[in-house]
């Protein structure tokens, strides 16, 4: 038995070993099982739909291809896009940061005297802390992604990039929300908590003021978003409410919407290995499809704002080592590949946003603190990774480079001065004394073998 | 999914058919369709002209035309915001679409790739519809979260 019990929130930044090896504690002891049952679902079902996608590897090619121009030429895609989204007669607002976006969103939801909202799921929301933000002013903030309303309701950070609540089990979450809920109403198969939620979260949907989503990419010829999901709460969250506010990154632009065409079917199968998910919508908001009027405040008109979001991202794609994160497409296909990953979900191996092997870059980056990538530890290296990645990112690359930079930033130990005299020929290099006695095996051998006759003596 | 033929009074059987006893049915007008597909329809009881949020809210029922079908992936292509389709197509329990086989692709990037793409305004706000709405948040996977718990798919052919 743990002497204290250890809150996913209390070990979600991992900002040393310390806290790293707490955060494995508590994934090995309660939330293990539930992701390795969960991610070899993922992945069977991801080696059977890239199989079947006859242009696999070329599809590939072309979404990284698209990746990389549209980065070098983000200044000009940004500009487009502020027009094109101004022309659709929308509202378009470039952050900074973290706190810019949330003011902006703040300010927003103010000046429309929402007092009840509904999100779709969000990193990047995640990353800028938005929730809490809005909840300090009084509005209601209900997500729901059936994952993302587990996790609040529990109040945890995410630990996947698309399936957040990875770690909890059926029962689990039975147990979750009988203790949240306080209910009697039965609730011990899928189909049963299912039901409860949606029952929940319908009266939610068509009583919110606004509704905030993210964008899986974004076109800046007409201001376009793609948003691929299943639970069809994304698309209720883009149509009931009167007030649309929707936040990304701006590494998800591409130069127009025919750039969407090999993301749609090589995001499903690498994410959830469908051909294609229940919905892919490609809006520009403000719909033209009338409100109708749930809530009963009488006629409302659309509007829509388009929030784009720096947060670190323009340091990071000056970065010549690590601007590959940027071409992410937040699938997680190397999150379910990963044998470590598989082990311990993204509470042990992520940070308080972003988890796996490519999630210590994009914490670093969008935290801007370098100690906060400490959980790339993790990442043995193996490169499993790397051919699944639907735009060939060479993560265990970033992760060498940011445990180089790590390993610079903190002054060398005693004993690894010792150790690096007695074994090394090299120049001092930043490491600990365990991983200089291990990169100098042989040297230590020789060191055992001199010795051996002392020791037998003993 | 079933095939259906070109006529109005084959989808009006099909549709009520499809439907049995549920009512009440709500119809988009379609934008693609001739009008005349729906037409006979329209005058069968339960079958609602214009409707309200009460009316949204517990229709069981939704019908749709699709401007497209995608062979590969199983999807039919909704406008959202032509008339009505964006709240009939995703409220009711009962999903049904009709499509004609003409509007066949065999891939999404094979709409992408059509020449009017590039024009704003050519299908401003639609969704890729492949099956009802469905989850795996909850353990194993269910079938009917907040869109449609059953889609059905009419080719006219």
């Amino acid at each position: 038995m743990p002497k204290q019990v250890t809150s996913p929130r209390e070990i979600a930044a991992k900002e040393s070993r310390a806290i790293l090896r707490r955060a494995i504690r508590l994934a090995l002891d309660t939330e293990s099982a539930a992701v390795r049952r969960n991610t070899r679902s993922f992945n069977l079902n991801r080696y059977r739909a890239t199989a079947a996608l006859p242009d696999y590897d070329a599809l590939k090619d072309e979404a990284r291809r698209i990746k990389e121009h549209a980065l070098v030429n983000r200044k000009a895609l940004i500009q487009r896009l502020s027009e094109s989204v101004t022309r659709n007669g929308g509202h378009f607002f470039f952050a900074r940061d973290a706190q810019e976006a949330r003011q902006y969103i703040q300010d927003v939801c103010k000046r429309h005297r929402v007092r009840s909202l509904v999100k779709g799921k969000s990193m990047t929301s995640e990353e800028i802390h938005l929730n809490g933000a809005l909840q300090r002013d009084g509005i209601r903030v209900v997500e729901t992604d059936l994952a993302e309303f587990i996790l609040q309701a529990a109040d945890e950070q995410p630990s996947h990039i698309i399936a957040p609540a990875i770690h909890y089990s059926r029962e689990r979450i039975t147990a979750l929300f009988r203790r949240k809920f306080q209910t009697d109403l039965p609730l011990d198969t899928g189909e049963n908590l299912t039901r409860f939620a949606r029952e929940r979260l319908r009266k939610d949907f068509l009583a919110a003021d606004a509704g905030i989503t993210g964008a899986n990419l974004v076109s800046a010829d007409c201001g376009s978003l793609l948003l691929v999901e299943s639970e069809a709460n994304i698309r209720l969250t883009c149509i009931a409410p009167p007030l649309h506010i929707a936040l990304s990154g701006f590494e998800k632009i591409v130069p127009s919407r025919r750039e969407f065409a090999p993301f749609i079917e090589l995001l499903a199968a690498s994410a959830t290995g469908q051909p294609l998910t229940s919905y892919t919508s490609v809006i520009r908001p403000p719909l033209a499809v009338p409100v109708v009027d749930f809530r009963g405040a009488g006629p409302a008109t659309r509007e829509f704002h388009l929030v784009i979001l720096d947060n670190g991202r323009e340091a990071l794609a000056q970065d010549a080592q690590l601007k590959e994160a940027l071409y992410c497409i937040r699938c997680s296909a190397c999150l379910n590949s990963c044998a470590n990953f598989q082990v311990l979900g993204g509470h042990g191996f992520g940070g308080a946003t972003y988890s796996g092997g490519i999630g210590a870059t994009w914490e670093a980056a969008t935290t801007g603190q370098l100690k906060l990538a400490r959980f790339s530890d993790l990442c043995t290296g193996c490169s499993r990774c790397v051919p699944q990645c639907p735009v060939r990112i060479d993560i265990p690359g970033l992760n060498v480079e940011l445990r180089s930079r790590l390993n610079q930033s903190v002054p060398l130990s005693l004993a690894a001065r010792a150790m690096h005299l007695l074994l090394s020929a090299s120049p001092l290099e930043h490491a600990s004394a365990q991983q200089i006695f291990f990169a100098h095996y042989d040297r230590a051998a020789r060191w055992g073998t001199l010795f051996a006759p002392l020791s037998n003596f003993f | 999914m079933e095939l259906v033929a070109r006529s109005p009074e084959a989808v009006r059987d099909a549709v009520l058919a499809r439907a049995s006893a549920k009512r009440p049915i709500l119809i988009a007008e379609p934008r693609y369709l001739s009008p005349d597909y729906f037409r006979p329809l329209r005058s069968e009881e339960g079958v609602l002209r214009n409707p309200n949020a009460a009316d949204y809210r517990s229709a069981p029922v939704g019908v749709t035309e699709a401007f497209a079908a995608v062979a590969r992936t199983g999807s039919v292509c909704v406008d959202i915001d032509a008339d009505i389709a964006g709240y009939v197509s995703l409220l009711p329990h009962l999903h049904i679409v009709v499509v004609d086989i003409d509007r066949l692709v065999f891939r999404p990037a094979d709409l992408f790739r059509l020449e009017q793409f590039a024009r704003p305004t050519y299908h401003r706000n639609f969704v890729f519809i492949s099956g009802p709405s469905a989850t795996a948040d909850m353990g194993p996977l269910v079938r009917g979260v907040h869109g449609p718990h059953e889609l059905h798919i009419m080719v006219l052919c």
